[in-house]
């Protein structure tokens, strides 16, 4: 064998055994099989015949002829080689001669026969369907064996015919009229063509004339949303159909951190080009048409409550009559995507309000069912979320003053809301800040002021009123006889003391800052010493999270001249801030 | 001009050139001169064929008419109040402080109302109809 280093160094120094020599077991052993079958019909004998028919050539033939003779027995026993190599040709015998195949050669050539088999299958096959077809004309069952499945699916058998045309044999005499025959078939041939033609153009003028008309329908529609001012943007693969219309509906745009940003998508009906209006949602959603609804009652009387009046907060916000709240079918298309965007505001606006309320747990505040209570003062608030009532409403009852309350509380909720979107885009327009602090102060999650405002100012106002009542009977009890001069001419509040005076018009500002009263009582004449004049500054402030109470009084003291500070506490309480009051005037 | 019009233009016009064409062409066909059968048949096949390109080139040329459409409503900004000129400009801007003006005396009092513990004996302010800002 060729394979024996042995033989191979004793009788020649061919490059391509030498090659041979270094392949790999593994690449080997294919090889072997390939080239010679099975190792089972290799047996002893065999192998000595073959080696001993090698030495006789060896010994016979010239250098040359031994060369020639080793590559012809190669190329004859790889399929692949052979199909590579024509004898005849020098240069190839050449460069087998001198370099032999490179492994990468070698591949190169397989791998374009293979190539080449492939597409010569291809063809064949082709025409093997063509022909099929061809046949399944006639036999129907034998055409359609041969077919491949993909012609089988795509064609129905027997479609292709052929027939074989006949130069007739043309006598002299029937030449002209052979001509008029085929005058007479080529102009009826041509009158079914151009009648064809003539049908299709017809036909599709009609049908690209209705076309027209839905377009002309779809654009009107779409020009009265634009005329409603909505924003229009093109939709782009939504649903595979990448030339829809979508309308941006919501508050995504105006600094709304919910979820659902509103973007609607304009739907075209094929049939009559009508829109269709349907927002998109991420994720499926039951949409429920609910408005926040808050409920007023006194602690003392539950019986007795006010409501807010969601049937007329609808119709303003949507331009909707009451009587048609049902929402008929064929209502526009503007007051369809109005009443969605109203639908959104109150969707985000209880879904804020939950959130915050979580956090206000410890302050009277409750959130169960989805009803949110709460407490203040002598007042239960309940916000809940409602549905529209169904069939006509009482418009116009007269309201109770609690009524009108509830009223006001829920157009509040929705100006802060409102005035939460303003703060949030106005914190887009600002420069990012670094990622580390962005990650510290990130108030991403923190929830929207609603009601803390709500609750604080409520709060707080309450707060002044019992620190002015605890003032003035401190002053009664000190200065009977000119405690309502002193009370008129010498205390002051002032309300808002913390909102910068540039901004302090704007309510926004002030519901959004955590309240701030100063009590002042100024120029009180000592008791012990007339020319000594106190200044008494009570601060009341609720801290950052608008409800807990702090309160600082500072007493200053006016002598010669001079002002000097004597006190500087802090109070969490009421009693221990009368106490400080009237010890301090008791001192001085 | 923009280039996107410049291609729309050049389509309109080798649309229309094209259709003219195949138009000619029907005209062409339809005549029956000492042509062989063969001939004949392949022709009225090419008639057909020729309507239905037409047909087909008529279509995108409403399709460049849709375009247009779509590129005139979404290339657009919505109108923002009827500011026009300068001094309507001016007006609107003095209309937006005056509406902020009493959108903030009724915040104001809203904020009074709703806060302050006995609201209810004050009640003939109707609030209610600023809610939409």
């Amino acid at each position: 064998m060729k394979l024996n280093p042995e033989l191979v160094d004793n009788c020649h120094k061919d490059e391509y055994i030498q090659e041979e020599t270094t392949l790999k077991l593994e690449q080997l052993i294919p090889r072997i099989i390939q080239e010679r079958g099975s190792f089972l019909n290799i047996t002893e004998a065999s192998l000595e015949q073959e080696i001993s028919s090698l030495d006789e050539n060896n010994i016979e033939q010239t250098k040359k002829e031994i060369d020639e003779e080793n590559v012809d027995d190669h190329t004859g026993s790889s399929l692949e080689t052979t199909n590579m190599i024509i004898p005849e040709d020098d240069t190839i015998q050449k460069s087998l001669d001198s370099s032999a195949l490179t492994y990468e050669e070698f591949v190169n050539y397989k791998t374009e026969v293979v190539n080449l088999m492939k597409s010569a299958l291809n063809e064949s096959s082709l025409s093997l369907d063509f022909i099929s077809l061809l046949i399944s004309c006639v036999r129907p069952a034998a055409g359609s064996i041969s077919m491949s499945p993909h012609l089988k699916q795509h064609i129905t058998i027997g479609s292709l015919n052929s027939d074989k045309l006949l130069e007739v044999e043309e006598e002299e005499g029937s030449k002209e009229k052979q001509l008029e025959k085929t005058l007479k078939v080529g102009q009826g041939w041509k009158l079914e063509g151009l009648e064809t033609a003539s049908k299709t153009l017809r036909d599709s003028s009609i049908r690209l004339f209705e076309e027209i008309l839905k377009e002309k329908e779809y654009w009107n529609n779409i020009f009265k949303i634009v005329k409603a001012n909505e924003v229009l943007i093109k939709m782009s693969n939504v649903g595979g159909s990448a030339k829809d219309i979508g309308v941006k509906y919501g508050f995504g745009d105006s600094g709304s951190k919910y979820f659902d940003k509103g973007i609607g998508i304009l739907k075209k009906d094929f049939n009559s080009g009508e829109i269709f209006f349907k927002p998109v949602v991420n994720n499926n959603l039951d949409k429920s048409h609910k408005i926040v609804k808050v409920k007023i009652s006194y602690k003392k009387t539950p019986n007795i409550h006010g409501e807010s009046d969601v049937v007329k907060l609808f119709c303003t916000s949507t331009k909707t009559d009451a009587n048609d709240i049902e929402g008929n079918r064929d209502e526009s298309i503007d007051i369809k995507i109005a009443k969605a965007r109203f639908y959104l505001f109150e969707e985000e606006l209880f879904h804020e309000l939950i959130r915050e309320a979580s956090t206000l747990i410890s302050y009277q505040v409750q959130v169960i069912n989805n009803v949110i209570t709460v407490e203040l003062h002598d007042q239960i608030i309940e916000i809940v979320e409602a549905s529209l009532p169904q069939g006509k409403s009482e418009i116009d009852c007269p309201k109770s003053p609690l009524d009108l309350k509830a009223e006001y509380v829920s157009s509040f909720l929705r100006l802060m809301l409102c005035e939460e979107h303003k703060q949030n885009l106005s914190l887009k327009h600002k420069a990012p800040k670094p990622l580390p602090q962005q990650h510290i102060h990130s108030n991403k999650d923190k929830p929207a002021l609603l009601l803390r405002p709500l609750i604080g100012h409520s709060r707080h106002n309450l707060y002044i009123k019992q620190m002015l009542n605890i003032v003035e009977s401190v002053i009664q009890d000190f200065y009977p006889a000119d405690s309502k001069t002193i009370i008129s001419e010498n205390l002051d509040l002032k309300k808002y003391n913390n909102v910068p005076e540039s901004e302090s018009r704007d309510p926004f500002i002030r519901c959004i800052t955590s309240p701030n009263s100063l009590i002042v009582l100024r120029d009180l004449n000592s008791l012990s010493d007339d020319a000594t004049k106190l200044n008494f500054k009570i601060n009341i402030s609720n801290t950052f999270n608008f409800v807990n109470l702090l309160m600082n009084l500072k007493l200053e003291i006016f002598q010669d001249n001079r002002t000097e500070t004597l006190l500087d506490v802090n109070f969490t309480d009421f009693e221990a801030i009368e106490d400080c009051l009237r010890w301090a005037l008791k001192r001085n | 001009m923009q280039k996107r019009s410049i291609t729309l233009m050049k389509k309109i016009d080798t649309n229309i050139a094209s259709i003219l064409q195949q138009f000619q062409s029907i005209v062409e066909l339809s005549a029956v001169l000492d042509k062989s059968q063969g001939t004949l048949a392949v022709e009225m096949l090419k008639i057909e064929s020729n309507a239905s390109t037409i047909v087909r080139l008529s279509e995108e040329l409403l399709s460049i008419t849709r375009n247009l459409k779509e590129s005139w409503i979404l290339g657009q900004l919505p109108a923002v109040a009827d500011a026009d000129t300068e001094g309507d400009v001016i007006t609107t801007q003095n209309n937006n402080i005056k509406v902020n003006e009493t959108l903030y005396d009724n915040m104001n009092q809203l904020l009074q109302l709703i806060t302050t513990i006995n609201p209810l004996e004050n009640n003939d302010q109707t609030t209610t109809d600023n809610l939409q800002d």
